[in-house]
């Protein structure tokens, strides 16, 4: 890759004018990027919403800085020396000889970008693109057992705010936080909960696990909770769930026979699609 | 490597930057492809291919929010250190900073709380700021404390664990840690330790003359562009040059989080000695930003020791992959490795030492 300093097309790259309209254009483009994940509705697929501000504010802060290599630009055209490809030669192979003497010089040292540092950071546009944006699903939790398995370590009782919520408003979470507190479900309560079907064997008594991921901060981060679900005769039996649906789920908790998190009775099963916030946040 | 070259010193800095400066990062990323091309070629069965094809959709979706988190800490402490290129000049960092190698460590353990950085913005200001000048120890320990030594980051780790050993034990630890290889750092010379470019804004103190004030930026000398644009322009220049390294870091980072199981390193991860090691390789792991990693560690505090807790919370944020990566537009390759193993040798012996002797 580095060999590119040496061929035409590395000159013609490394010539003050190019670098300065390829450097801006790229932030544009990131900038933009940024932009249409907002517009788009997809950015919560990726960071909390508490920091969606971070966001925009690095959007403004792309552009801005992006339009400022205008100003370099027009310096460029306005250089006397027109800087061509002889130029640019020779201050790629004689920068030192006299330091500062013009533009060309400055920028020969490591702020030039090659070819292969344009390629990487243009990678999360590239890769943005080529990739439809899908917020995290079952094969994350191929290597997340110990959130979604072992399901006592998952976020103990500090975090939770809301267990004064109506229980038909509780989300996975907000269940899952209540039965760490030691909360038991009540006769009357009657929980109705949205969450992707995770068909995984650990638990006995159920069907499977409806599992939401919470976030903290940005996807990295995430983490699954889930209630066990078993169904209720009349409903679609194992067979015919899908790994990876989202469903919503009404029904009553199970007396519990131990173990923290009691099953949940689906009385009433049906597909939804995906929410447009994916994520839980605590 | 200087001595291979005819040419004047400078010039073979700038050679070294061409030839052994440049595809470092392409190294990195290289080696990403090649990992995922090796097991994309590991699949045979149609099952394996859709799991697959998953999992891929799963490193770009983490990559991805690893970077657009980072991209607002980094542009910003990029815009930061295009305005201390612009606007500080270095007489009022040695008036400001303390010449005491003891005062100095601890002035840079302590600077976060005047500049509230994440480990993303932190690496560009502190670059910026060697080149004017500042003392190797006063950078290295912001760099290593500024990430958890900041408002931000202390008030959610105290909304995590509360008023408790955890919060303070963090706070404190990563002082001293930080404090401690600042100090060591003392006794290098700054060409040693960092790279020709970050030193390439300094003054000629340190050189044979060859480097003067107009020699890294030719921006300098475009006396018709007013300063901000100037600082603007130098911000770009640093949010492209440190942006490679974080995505780099942040490819590998979620590399190894879709391929790692993290319940491999959970189980094997156990005792007061094990568990240390285990949560400081999650935390080097994960890379998750250091004002939510509290609530990350939360998730394990069941079932982790405190030690390893302070393991999880102090060597992450001065660590990790995207920010290993980071430091290497700053400091020389020898030095980054330094940094990791200073921190992980000095966060593993407390942790383990809270956990025998403390043992709450």
């Amino acid at each position: 890759m580095s060999q590119n300093s040496g061929t035409m097309t590395g000159r013609l790259l490394r010539l003050p004018r190019v670098q300065a309209a390829l450097k801006g254009l790229l932030l544009l483009g990131l900038g933009i990027f940024l932009f249409t994940r907002i517009t788009s509705g997809t950015l919560n697929y990726y960071i909390s919403q508490r920091f969606d501000w971070l966001t925009i504010a690095a959007v403004l802060g792309l552009f801005v800085v992006g339009l400022s290599y205008r100003h370099l630009l027009q310096e460029a055209d306005d250089t006397p020396a027109a800087p061509g490809g002889l130029a640019s030669e020779r201050s790629g192979e004689a920068g030192s000889t006299v330091a500062g003497d013009s533009h060309q010089h400055g920028h020969n040292h490591s702020h030039t970008l090659g070819w292969s540092g344009f390629l990487l950071i243009s990678l999360p546009i590239i890769l943005g693109l080529l990739v439809p944006p899908r917020p995290l699903g079952v094969a994350a939790l191929q290597n997340r057992e110990i959130s979604a398995g072992g399901l006592d370590s998952v976020l103990p009782a500090a975090v939770g705010s809301s267990l004064v919520r109506e229980s038909s408003e509780r989300t996975i979470l907000d269940w899952v936080l209540a039965f760490h507190q030691g909360e038991r479900p009540a006769e009357t309560d009657t929980a109705d909960v949205v969450g992707f079907v995770y068909l995984d064997d650990a638990a006995d008594e159920a069907e499977f696990t409806l599992t939401r991921f919470v976030v903290g901060c940005c996807a990295a981060d995430a983490m699954a909770v889930g209630l066990p679900v078993s169904l209720a005769a009349g409903l679609p039996s194992e067979g015919e769930l899908e790994e990876g649906q989202w469903v919503r789920v009404v029904g009553q908790f199970a007396a519990s026979t131990g173990s923290s998190i009691p099953v949940l009775v689906a009385e009433k099963l049906e597909a939804v699609p995906e929410p447009n916030q994916p994520y839980l946040y605590p | 490597m200087d001595q291979t070259s005819p040419l004047p010193q400078a010039a073979t800095e700038r050679a070294e930057n061409r030839w052994f400066g440049r595809p470092r990062w392409g190294i990195a990323a290289f080696l990403v492809f090649a990992l995922l091309v090796v097991l994309a070629s590991s699949i045979n069965t149609p099952q394996a291919r859709f799991f697959a094809a998953e999992r891929f959709q799963t490193f770009v979706t983490i990559f991805l929010s690893l970077f657009i988190e980072a991209a607002p800490f980094l542009i910003a402490g990029s815009i930061v250190s295009g305005f201390i290129a612009v606007y500080v000049n270095e007489g009022m960092v040695e008036r400001y900073i303390p010449n005491h190698p003891l005062l100095a460590a601890l002035a840079g353990s302590g600077l976060g709380f005047i500049f509230p950085v994440c480990e993303c913005g932190v690496v560009p200001v502190t670059r910026r700021l060697y080149g004017k000048g500042l003392p190797l120890p006063v950078g290295i320990a912001f760099l290593l404390a500024a990430p958890v030594i900041n408002p931000v980051v202390i008030f959610s780790t105290y909304a995590a664990f509360g008023w408790g050993p955890v919060l303070w034990g963090r706070v404190v630890f990563s002082m001293l840690v930080a404090f401690s290889v600042g100090l060591i750092f003392h006794l290098a010379r700054p060409r040693e330790i960092l790279l020709p470019e970050t030193l390439a804004v300094s003054s000629g103190r340190d050189d044979s003359g060859v480097h003067d004030h107009s020699h890294d930026h030719s921006h300098h000398h475009g006396g018709s562009r007013p300063g901000v644009w100037q600082a603007l322009i130098m911000a770009g220049d640093d949010f492209l040059d440190m942006g490679r390294y974080l995505i780099a870091g942040a490819m590998l980072a979620a590399a190894m989080q879709t391929i790692v199981p993290q319940s491999t390193l959970l189980t094997i991860g156990q005792g007061p000695i094990f568990s240390v090691f285990v949560m400081m390789a999650l935390a080097y792991i994960l890379s998750v930003c250091s004002t939510v990693d509290a609530f990350i560690a939360l998730a394990f505090s069941n079932a982790f020791t405190t030690g390893s807790l302070f393991g999880f919370l102090v060597f992450g944020p001065m660590v990790d992959i995207k920010s290993s990566l980071l430091f290497m537009g700053v400091f020389r390759r020898r030095t980054v490795l330094y940094l990791i193993l200073l921190p992980l040798a000095l966060v593993a012996v407390i942790g383990v030492f809270w956990n025998v002797q403390v043992g709450v």
